[in-house]
C-alpha cells in the first residue's frame, strides 16, 4: 500500500470515528443558578432615655425613628436577579408597654416604595417578652421594593399611663432568593 | 453559549503533557529526546520543517465529562446534572489545558557518536482547581450553611506562555550506559500564577449576640499574581524580560541484550519573573451583624450618621482590595518523571553506520511510568505499550494506560518514513475518539520533518 494512501486512509478513520454523541449542547440555554443567602440589616437598642426625660418621668417622644441607606438595593445583581425576598424582625422588649413597629423602605427622594408594621408585645413582668415577625413579598411588592435605597425604623411608644422604663432590642435579617438564567 | 459549550468540549478530552507518551522510547523520532534526552535515537540528523514538526495539544477534566452534562436523558434535566457534579467535585478536581507548537527542530551526529538537538518550541499550559468550598456557596448560597467555614485557599489556578529555546546532547558513555542532558532558557510571555491564597468566609447565628448572625471573612489573603499580560504581544516570544532555565535529563541503561531500563527529568528548571507585574488582591479580616442604627436620647438632636457610608469604610479600612504593581515571583515549571522498562527483539534491517554497535530492535514492549507535578496532587500514569515496524516505511506503536483519567485509555502512533521524509500522528485514548463527550482523556501530536 503506498504511504500517501495509508496516511489518507488513517485520518480519514480518525476523523470518521472521532464524534460526539449522546449530547445536545442546546440545553445550555437551560442552565440557571438559583441560590439562596440570609444576611443581617439593623439592629438597634431603646432604653427610656430614647422616650422619657428621665429627670420628671415626662414622655417627650412616643415616637422614635432612624434611617439608613442600603446601597446594595441598587447594585444591578440585586435589581436583576432578585426573585424573592423575605425580611423577618424580632424584639425583644421589657417595657411593660407595647409598641408599634413601621418599617418603610424609601427611593432616593424618600418616597415609600414599600412598607409594613407590626404590633410588639409589652412585658407584663419586666421579663423579656419576644415577638416575631416575617414578612414575605408578593411579587409584586417586589418589584416594589426595588425600587427602594433605604430603609426607615420608627417605634411607637403605646402609652398606658404606667411608668416608662424598660429595654427593647430589635434585631433584623433578610432572606434573598437569586435567580441567573439565560 | 451553545457555541461556547462546544468549544469547551473541544478541549475536554485530554490531559496537560508537554509530548504525548506515546512517542517515549520511539527510537527513531526525534521528539522522544523531548521526553528522554537520554534515549537511544538511531538517525543521525533531523530537520523539522518550521511550525510543522510537532504540534500538539490536549486538555483534560477530572470529575466529569460533557457528556455528563449534556447527556440526552429525558429523567433528568442539565440542572439536575449540574447540581449533581457540583456536589461531587472536590478541591482535588481540575481542569487543565496544554499546547506546544515545535518552532524550530534540528539535530546531527557528531563523529564521536553524539547526537545534538536543539530547537525552539512555544508552549502554553494552565490549570485551575475547583475550589470546592466557593463552588457550593455561590451554588446554593450560605441560607442552608449557617455555621460551615467556606475556605479560600481551595482557589487556585495557574497559567503561562512561554517560548523555550533548547539545546541537548546525548550521549553513549558506556556499552551498557546512555545518558543526555538538554538546556533550556525559558522565556515567558505571560504568566498568572494564584496558588497560596488563604482564608475562610462562615456565617454564624449568634442568638446572645447583637443581631441573629455574625458574617466572617477570616484572614482573607487572595492574590493573582501576573506577569507580561499587559504587554503581551508577538514580540513576546524572543524577549518578554521574564526568563528562566531549566534543564532535562536522562538516561537509558542496557540491563542486556534486550532489557533496557530509561529514566528521565524534564522541566527542571524556573522562571524569574520581574517583568509587567500585577497583582490582583483581595486581603483582609472583617467581622459584620448588619447595621446599627444609634436612636438619640430625649433632647439630643438627631445626628443624621450616613450609617451606609460608615459601614463602606469600616470594610475598606479592614480588607483591601483591588489591582496593585506587583513584586518580583519565580515560578517553577511543572516537573516530569518518566521512566520504562522496556525489552527489545527482533533485528534490524538497516545498519546505523555510524553506530554499529548500536543495538535496534524491531519490536518493543514494556512498561512506562510517567508523572507530573501540580499543585495539589502530582499526576501519575502507567502504561504498557507495543512498539514495531509494521513494514520498512512504517512504525506503529499500541499503548495502554492507567491513571486518574481512565482505566481503559488505549493509545496509538503512525510513524512513516520514506526517504528521509517523516510523518508521524499519535493519538492518545483513542477509544473515546468513539465519543468524545464522555472522555475524561485524549490528546493528539503530530508532525512532518525529514530525519536521516
Amino acid at each position: 500500500m503506498k504511504p500517501r494512501i495509508l496516511l489518507h486512509v488513517l485520518a480519514v478513520c480518525i476523523i470518521a470515528i472521532s464524534c460526539v454523541k449522546d449530547v445536545d449542547f442546546d440545553q445550555a440555554e437551560e442552565v440557571y443558578l438559583e441560590n439562596e443567602f440570609v444576611t443581617d440589616l439593623v439592629y438597634f437598642n431603646l432604653t427610656t432615655s430614647n422616650f422619657v426625660d428621665v429627670d420628671n418621668d415626662v414622655v417627650v417622644n412616643s415616637t422614635v425613628t432612624e434611617s439608613t441607606n442600603l446601597e446594595f438595593l441598587d447594585d444591578q445583581f440585586i435589581q436583576e436577579n432578585l426573585v424573592e425576598l423575605a425580611i423577618e424582625m424580632e424584639y425583644q422588649n421589657t417595657f411593660q408597654q407595647s409598641f408599634t413597629n413601621r418599617a418603610r423602605f424609601l427611593n432616593r427622594a424618600n418616597q415609600e416604595m414599600y412598607s409594613f408594621q407590626f404590633d410588639v408585645d409589652g412585658s407584663a413582668d419586666g421579663s423579656v417578652v419576644t415577638t416575631r415577625f416575617v414578612d414575605t413579598l408578593t411579587q409584586a411588592e417586589l418589584q416594589q421594593f426595588k425600587r427602594s435605597i433605604k430603609l426607615e425604623v420608627s417605634v411607637d411608644l403605646t402609652q398606658d399611663g404606667q411608668s416608662i422604663e424598660g429595654n427593647l432590642d430589635f434585631r433584623s435579617k433578610a432572606y434573598y432568593k437569586m435567580l441567573f438564567d439565560q | 453559549m451553545r457555541i461556547g459549550a462546544f468549544l469547551v468540549l473541544l478541549f475536554v478530552f485530554g490531559y496537560s503533557q508537554a509530548q504525548i507518551k506515546q512517542l517515549y522510547g520511539v527510537d527513531d523520532l526525534p521528539q522522544t529526546l523531548m521526553l528522554n534526552p537520554g534515549a537511544e535515537f538511531t538517525k543521525d540528523k533531523h530537520f523539522g520543517i518550521p511550525l510543522l514538526s510537532g504540534i500538539s495539544a490536549s486538555a483534560g477534566i477530572t470529575g466529569l465529562t460533557a457528556y455528563d452534562i449534556f447527556k440526552e436523558d429525558a429523567n433528568s434535566t442539565i440542572n439536575d446534572r449540574i447540581r449533581e457534579k457540583i456536589y461531587e467535585l472536590s478541591y482535588k478536581d481540575n481542569f487543565a489545558i496544554n499546547e506546544k507548537l515545535e518552532i524550530l527542530s534540528l539535530g546531527w551526529r557528531r563523529e564521536n557518536g553524539d547526537y545534538i538537538s536543539a530547537g525552539w518550541y512555544q508552549e502554553a499550559d494552565a490549570i485551575v482547581y475547583w475550589p470546592e468550598d466557593l463552588g457550593i456557596l455561590t451554588y446554593e448560597g450560605n441560607a442552608n450553611r449557617i455555621g460551615e467555614y467556606f475556605s479560600l485557599e481551595q482557589a487556585r489556578l495557574r497559567g503561562e506562555v512561554l517560548s523555550v529555546f533548547h539545546i541537548g546532547i546525548n550521549k553513549k558513555v558506556s556499552d551498557k550506559l546512555r545518558i543526555g542532558a538538554r538546556g533550556k532558557l525559558y522565556n515567558s510571555m505571560a504568566n498568572f500564577n494564584s496558588l497560596n491564597n488563604q482564608g475562610w468566609f462562615a456565617t454564624f447565628e449568634t442568638p446572645q449576640g447583637e443581631n441573629f448572625y455574625r458574617h466572617d471573612l477570616i484572614n482573607a489573603q487572595l492574590v493573582l499574581q501576573t506577569s507580561g499580560v499587559d504587554n503581551f504581544s508577538p514580540a513576546s516570544m524572543l524577549f518578554s524580560g521574564n526568563l528562566g532555565v531549566g534543564v532535562d535529563l536522562g538516561f537509558t541503561y542496557q540491563l542486556n541484550r534486550n532489557w533496557k531500563l530509561t529514566g528521565s527529568l524534564v522541566d527542571l528548571g524556573f522562571v524569574m519573573h520581574s517583568s509587567d507585574l500585577k497583582e490582583h488582591y483581595f486581603e483582609g479580616d472583617y467581622s459584620t451583624s448588619g447595621i446599627q442604627l444609634i436612636f438619640p436620647a430625649v433632647f439630643t438632636a438627631d445626628d443624621n450618621r450616613p450609617y451606609w457610608q460608615d459601614f463602606e469604610k469600616e470594610f475598606e479600612e479592614q480588607v483591601q482590595y483591588g489591582d496593585r504593581p506587583g513584586e518580583s515571583y519565580t515560578t517553577l515549571r511543572p516537573l516530569k518523571l518518566y521512566s520504562s522498562l522496556d525489552y527489545g527483539w527482533g533485528e534490524p534491517e538497516d545498519c546505523n553506520c555510524l553506530q554499529p554497535d548500536n543495538k535496534t530492535f524491531q519490536s518493543h514492549a514494556g512498561v512506562l511510568f510517567s508523572a507530573v507535578k501540580r499543585p495539589v496532587l502530582p499526576y501519575a500514569g502507567l502504561t504498557a505499550y507495543y512498539d514495531t515496524k509494521i513494514f520498512d516505511f512504517l512504525r506503529g506503536k499500541v499503548t495502554y494506560t492507567v491513571d486518574q483519567y481512565s482505566f481503559k485509555n488505549v493509545g496509538l502512533m503512525a510513524s512513516t518514513n520514506i526517504k528521509g521524509f517523516n510523518f508521524y500522528i499519535a493519538v492518545d485514548n483513542i477509544l473515546a475518539a468513539e465519543n468524545l463527550a464522555k472522555a475524561n482523556t485524549a490528546g493528539f501530536q503530530l508532525g512532518l520533518q525529514i530525519i536521516k
